[in-house]
């Protein structure tokens, strides 16, 4: 039964062993990185912001149509909102959902949201009237 | 669905779980009054973001949790838009639905 299979290629094995070493160095890192959301206060107003501006562009809306779908005066209300500033009321928040047409629930999830932006620091979200 | 008394009754179905006082969680939550943890409990006003994350981080819950209809009472979900609870009327439901927690 001589030589039937031929023996592995060298480069193969190696890459794999390279992207198992990508592979659990991310884990590694992501886990780390979760660990800090967990253990550090979460983000929240950053949290929101991120969240309503991918769904406002995932629904092609711009600020100033989202601003004037929720009764709000100023696009830049929305614009402080993404940014992580201003302090909603659950009013608008629920508006918010309507207008992005997203449950409060998904709104308001930290699924798929990179760690890096619920790690950001805590400073941005005084309201402005606190900050003037 | 009426978000507001949703949110309401998981707060205070959070916090007597937890056996905490409104005032004790108010300060755990950074809720500036324990008054307006009542309020908040009753579903009246209209808090802001907030008081709804530190609500939600006091209770080791996360934000959306404080919006989820699962055990609701359909008496909390199905209230009136305008619906308030008065305080004999949240101790009620709290009786009829918490039996375990102590009133509070």
């Amino acid at each position: 039964m001589g030589g039937a299979a031929s023996p592995p290629k060298r480069h193969p094995i190696k890459l794999c062993t390279e992207i198992h070493k990508i592979g659990r160095s991310w884990d590694i890192s992501h886990r780390r990185s979760l660990e800090n959301v967990k253990s550090n206060e979460m983000n929240v107003f950053r949290l929101l912001g991120w969240k309503l501006q991918t769904l406002r562009r995932l629904k092609g809306l711009t600020q100033e149509e989202l601003a004037s779908r929720i009764g709000a005066a100023e696009q830049g209300y929305i614009s402080d909102l993404e940014l992580g500033k201003g302090n909603p009321t659950l009013l608008t928040v629920f508006r918010i959902s309507e207008a992005l047409n997203t449950p409060l629930s998904e709104l308001l999830s930290t699924e798929n949201v990179p760690a890096a932006v619920l790690n950001e620091p805590m400073r941005q979200h005084l309201p402005k009237d606190v900050l003037e | 669905m009426n978000y507001r008394l949703i949110l309401g009754w998981n707060v205070r179905r959070g916090r007597l779980a937890l056996n905490l006082s409104q005032e004790k969680f108010a300060a755990d939550a950074g809720i500036g009054e324990q008054g307006s943890v009542s309020e908040l409990e009753r579903g009246a006003g209209n808090p802001t973001y907030k008081t709804i994350a530190g609500a939600a981080k006091a209770l080791g819950l996360a934000i959306p949790d404080l919006f989820s209809d699962t055990d609701v009472p359909s008496e909390v979900k199905n209230g009136a838009e305008d619906k308030v609870w008065d305080d004999d009327e949240i101790r009620a439901l709290s009786k009829k639905y918490l039996p375990r927690s102590r009133p509070g």
